[in-house]
């Protein structure tokens, strides 16, 4: 009898049915009792090994961003080391010239200060810069600042004019953009 | 989870960044810049420019400009 008792009790209550608590006590056999316990101490160690093992995961967390900044300084270091070796020689033959400025004319001078000039640029052009072509082109505001306007109804409007500062590209993405006088008419 | 993220919309410049396991992490935009100027534009042909860009046209277009 009381078995069928609790047979209905576990089945559990229909969706449907009101929540009602029963008038006779609720019993479960032992057995049921002792799979439920085992269930829920089951469940505290898979917690416990959970928090543990996000405890870990924060730690290494924390540790792995630490690294990567202190890599990340470091990097910027070496690239900026590269880079001045690269120019060396170019400031080498700045020396070279001052050197004989005092005895030289201004024409061999000028030619020595041009052959520098194409020099830095090329060596420039090997660490992946390229000019931004401004004059003639349409305005983009990803490669041109637009820094004078002018009206002129001959003209098409957004055409670069005048470019005031040269502009640079790394690698294709700008550094720094050229500096121009656009068409404007309203 | 759904993650939280900070906007700081300021006058001058504004920046965007999202907490990532417990320290706020700053968002660099498409240019790779940390600090997005606060100015929002309309180019000649109806694109809409924000930040960098949008400051570097400004001259050329002050009518479609806003900033501040």
């Amino acid at each position: 009898m009381a078995e069928k008792l609790e047979q209905e009790e576990i089945a559990g209550t229909t969706p449907e049915a009101e929540i009602e608590l029963p008038a006779e006590e609720v019993c479960f056999q032992s057995s049921d009792v002792e799979r439920m316990l085992a269930a829920i101490a089951e469940k505290n160690r898979l917690h416990e090994e959970m928090a543990d093992r996000l405890k870990r995961l924060q730690a290494d967390f924390d540790n792995f961003r630490r690294r990567t900044r202190q890599e990340k300084e470091e990097l910027s270091g070496i690239v900026a080391e590269e880079i001045i070796a690269k120019l060396l020689p170019v400031l080498d033959n700045f020396e070279r010239a001052l050197s004989t400025a005092a005895k030289a004319d201004a024409v061999s001078l000028r030619s020595g200060v041009e052959m520098i000039y194409r020099q830095l640029f090329q060596s420039l052009e090997q660490l992946g810069l390229t000019p931004v072509k401004a004059v003639g082109e349409s305005f983009n505001p990803q490669h041109h600042e637009a820094v004078m306007r002018v009206e002129d109804a001959e003209q098409t409007d957004g055409l670069i004019v005048d470019e005031l500062q040269k502009g640079y590209m790394v690698r294709n993405k700008v550094i720094r953009p050229s500096m121009v006088k656009v068409v404007s008419n309203n | 989870m759904a993650k939280v993220i900070g906007i700081d919309l300021g006058t001058t410049n504004s920046v965007v960044a999202v907490m990532e396991g417990g320290e706020p992490v700053v968002i660099p935009n498409a240019e790779g810049a940390r600090l997005t100027p606060s100015v929002v534009g309309f180019s000649k042909t109806g694109e809409r420019l924000v930040g960098q860009l949008a400051k570097r046209q400004a001259v050329s277009n002050p009518d479609r400009q806003c900033d501040r």
